[in-house]
């Protein structure tokens, strides 16, 4: 199965612009972007390996397709190719619900749905959620989010920026939400994780350029003790605390030898049999998160608290770990 | 030698030119009009030859549908499932079914003549809504059968059924998680599928989509057909992508002689990777007599039946959420400005009023721009205008092309469910358009609704409901203004009423032969004149004796 996400956002708010910045830096993936408006994606001509009508193959493995008329078919075209992908981003046109695009992931057994992420322009939201034309629209496609991207806060003024901050998180209270300029936003955070688990004293370094890698942690949550699943699928769906993606292995009490892949992008999550089960009973989530709202003591507190109890001892004794090397350096690179 | 004259003799000309309203000759030469009148004030001409097989017909001017889709000529490679009645490309007419068994009634048969076991079977036209009851579910089509996919587009083409076979191909099952698969208590998907998931389905049974289906030279052929045995002379192809392939099918296939319409399509003006300017222009310039490309057309928001267009306060009747946007509003105005400074004619999709406003809004930003006179830009729908969108349409010379057959086939949904019995009266307002100036036609959107212009005319004439409620007295018209609309005013919508659209000298000699006089049978019957056949450039196309 193939993981997709969907770029969504109304006209404006900066989708092609993180689209172009994506495939001109790679990710260190084989990635495909559908795109809307070929004419406007603009990639560095020392960048492409080979065009053929519909679709720009890219020197550093990713590949951008034109949806033309059809999804459906540019989709279909995609997977004929048999090339093979880590990863599909779809970039919703500026008016489609985004979660209505993402439906298609969920038909397509050869697809896995990743999230549904929503590009917000800092400068015209307010303006926009109470335009009486598009509205609707705007709310509609920040519903169906998994995630906010909140772009060109460097436009409002620090007031207004304040202002569009409390107005979404009244909203939409629980969409975690990235701030950021020129539509910058580290590859760990739209796409799922490339490769499996980092080695827990080597947590995830985000690739971001200076000026944001500071907003972004990373850190590691490890147990011998298995989860119990209906405390653990809570804590997932109201997980807040500034978590924006988590990937790892987790074992669950009822059948410990079987090792589950947690996936959560956004408010979006999903526990799968893993493909490649190692049975060591050893639980371990990667997270990324918010620097400024991330507690990763009082998370992995909650965390420890889903597992099952050990016996003989009170819950929430667990063995976690994180890192306190979690914090990102600059400009590097996954 | 001279060149070669016919005249034709009928029993009546109706030539919808107020200097000559009726006549009972024609001249023809060279595929145009040479005159008309009395045979004695023709023979001036010269040596002609007298043609009277339509001595006992009522002679119109070719009658032009102005909106429907190639899509008509695709449908009919599958099975008709409707409830109405409607006439196949050969002229078999197709019996409405009345019940979900009549339904699987005739798939049963259809699968039972097909040879290839893999082959999906394929239904198109079912509407549940004239159905009542419960709703089609797999189970009834794996009646039809079990081991091969079945798939059945609704009239809509937003909604389908599938058989069992059909989910388990596509992987869709209790498990399946999506807005848009019908499922029921236990979880199961029942069959039915909307949206993203009927076109997702539709897809994978069919292999390709079905809206950019339609050009191959036999779907043409036969969407030509359909039209010219609605005694249509000039249809449009109301939204393509116009790629290579399909201008070289609509190229090669209009040039041929047997072809019986003129075709005019709509260039898909947004969404595009080239400039659409040039593409036109160039395409323009191989424009022939039966092949005219200059038209653009653009798609603001969905569709009413289909809670999906776009209306002003106070919003559906059944308090339905507002519907969606195929265009935003902002876009409008920088997507239409450079074909109407290259001098293009946009036709606009609006079925709801807050399209229409917003499309209103957008050429007149366009024109304080860049002035232009005579433009004939077109709002394709424009279901719910009011008077006051009528008056800024007739101020900003814009066109309308209004949807009449809705009245009958989903007007009492519309009273019922989608507007409530007020804002239902005046949907298709066509005499407030008359009323205030706008020049206007009437369409069929075929294939959403059968294609047949003097259906489209009765509609408007008379306003039934299928369940027989006048919806609207004040917004009826007379027959003469329904007829005019059917030629000269679609004619208009495409710039070509000065070539066709009524029985003048100059104009191609192109007629619609009915049985009776549309002026003269009451106006209930409109719609049962038969059609005898049709004359493009002068050539006579009979329709066949259809076998019922
Ligand atoms: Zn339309
Ligand atoms: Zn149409």
């Amino acid at each position: 199965m193939t993981p997709l996400s969907v770029i969504g956002g109304f006209l404006g708010a900066g989708k092609t612009t993180l689209i172009n910045q994506l495939l001109a830096e790679g990710c260190g993936r084989r990635l495909a972007v559908l795109v809307n408006d070929f004419g406007a994606v603009n990639i560095d001509a020392a960048l492409i390996a080979g065009h053929d009508g519909e679709t720009i193959a890219l020197t550093n493995g990713c590949l951008c397709c034109s949806i033309g008329d059809s999804l459906i078919a540019a989709l279909d075209g995609l997977q004929r190719r048999r090339v093979p992908l880590d990863h599909i981003l779809v970039e919703a046109s500026g008016v489609a619900d985004p979660a209505r695009v993402a439906d298609l992931a969920r038909l397509d057994p050869a697809l896995a749905l990743d999230g549904i992420i929503v590009l917000v322009d800092a400068e015209r939201i307010r303006g926009q959620l109470v335009d009486r034309h598009i509205g609707d629209t705007v709310r509609r496609q920040i519903d169906g989010a998994d995630m906010i991207v909140l772009n060109k806060m460097d436009l409002p003024s620090a007031e207004a920026g304040r202002l569009v901050l409390d107005e979404l998180r009244r909203l939409w209270p629980d969409l975690p939400l990235v701030t950021t300029t020129g539509a910058r936003v580290p590859a760990a955070i739209l796409l799922e994780p490339a490769a499996g688990l980092p080695a827990p004293a080597a947590p995830n370094r985000l690739s971001a350029p200076a000026d944001h890698a500071a907003q972004f942690l990373s850190w590691c949550f490890e147990a011998d003790r298995p989860f119990a699943p209906q405390p653990l699928a809570q804590l997932l769906d109201r997980l807040g605390g500034g978590v924006l993606r988590a990937k790892g292995t987790v074992f669950l009490a009822g059948d410990p030898a079987q090792a589950m892949l947690l996936q959560l992008a956004g408010r979006r999550w999903s526990l799968a049999p893993h493909p490649r089960s190692e049975p060591s009973g050893r639980s371990q989530i990667v997270f990324i998160g918010l620097r400024d709202s991330l507690r990763p003591t009082a998370l992995a507190a909650r965390l420890a608290a889903a597992l099952v109890p050990r016996r003989g001892h009170r819950a929430g004794a667990a063995t976690a770990f994180w890192p306190e090397s979690g914090r990102p350096e600059s400009g590097a690179t996954e | 030698m001279g060149p070669e004259t016919t005249i034709f003799a009928a029993r009546k000309i109706l030539t919808m030119d107020p200097n000559r309203p009726v006549a009972t000759h024609v001249a023809v030469r060279d595929g145009r009009i040479l005159g008309v009148g009395e045979r004695d004030q023709l023979s001036g001409w010269g040596p002609h030859r007298l043609d009277t097989r339509f001595a006992d017909k009522v002679l119109m001017p070719g009658l032009v549908e102005g909106h429907a889709h190639v899509l008509e000529g695709f449908v009919w490679q599958h099975v008709y499932l409707g409830f109405y009645d409607r006439r196949g490309p050969d002229g078999r007419i197709w019996k409405g079914l009345k019940s979900l068994d009549e339904v699987i009634a005739r798939l049963k048969t259809t699968e039972a003549a097909l040879t290839d076991p893999d082959r999906p079977l394929i239904g198109w036209g079912f509407d549940p809504i004239f159905l009542p009851g419960r709703r089609m579910v797999a189970a009834d089509l794996d009646r039809v059968s079990s081991g091969r996919a079945v798939a059945i587009i609704h009239a809509s083409f937003h909604v389908m059924n599938a058989n069992s076979e059909l989910l388990r191909r596509a992987g869709i099952d209790a498990s399946t998680n999506v807005h848009g698969v019908v499922k029921v208590d236990d979880g199961r998907p029942t069959g039915e599928l909307l949206e993203m998931a009927a076109k997702f389905m539709a897809y994978r049974a069919l292999g390709e989509d079905v809206m950019a289906a339609g050009n191959s030279p036999a779907v043409l052929r036969r969407y030509a057909q359909v039209a010219q045995l609605a005694g249509v002379t000039t249809v449009t192809d109301l939204h393509s992508d116009l790629s290579e392939k399909t201008v070289a099918t609509y190229r090669a296939v209009t040039a041929e002689p047997e072809f019986p319409v003129r075709l005019v399509p709509a260039f898909r003006g947004y969404g595009i990777q080239e400039d659409g300017v040039a593409k036109l222009e160039r395409l323009r310039a191989g424009n022939t007599d039966k092949l005219r490309f200059g038209l653009v057309k653009l798609i603001a928001d969905g569709s009413i039946q289909g809670f999906t267009g776009r209306l002003k306060w106070p919003g559906y009747y059944n308090g339905r959420p507002n519907g969606i946007w195929n265009i935003a509003p902002e876009e409008l105005k920088g997507i239409l400005l450079p074909f109407h400074k290259a001098g293009f004619q946009v036709h606009i999709h609006v079925n709801g009023d807050e399209a229409s406003e917003v499309a209103l809004d957008a050429i007149e930003a366009v024109l304080a721009e860049a002035p232009r006179r005579d433009h004939r830009h077109t709002l394709q729908h424009c279901q719910m205008a009011d008077a006051a969108q009528f008056r800024r349409m007739a101020a900003l010379g814009v066109a309308a092309n209004l949807f009449s057959n809705h009245i009958y086939y989903w007007g009492d949904a519309h009273y019922a469910e989608t507007m409530g019995p007020d804002r239902a009266e005046r949907m298709d307002a066509v005499a407030s358009a008359m009323r205030c100036g706008v020049a206007f036609a009437i369409h069929s959107d075929a294939p959403i609704t059968p294609i047949g212009p003097l259906f489209t005319a009765w509609c408007a004439v008379n306003r039934l409901t299928a369940s027989g409620r006048r919806l609207g007295e004040g917004e009826r018209i007379g027959v003469a203004d329904a007829l005019r609309a059917i030629t000269l005013g679609a004619a208009y919508t495409l710039k070509m009423d000065g070539e066709i659209g009524s029985i003048e000298t100059g104009k191609f000699a192109d007629f619609t032969v009915l049985d009776a006089d549309p002026l003269a049978v009451p106006e209930a019957e409109l719609k049962d004149i038969g059609i005898f056949g049709t004359v493009l450039g002068g050539r006579f196309f009979a329709s066949p004796s259809a076998p019922t």
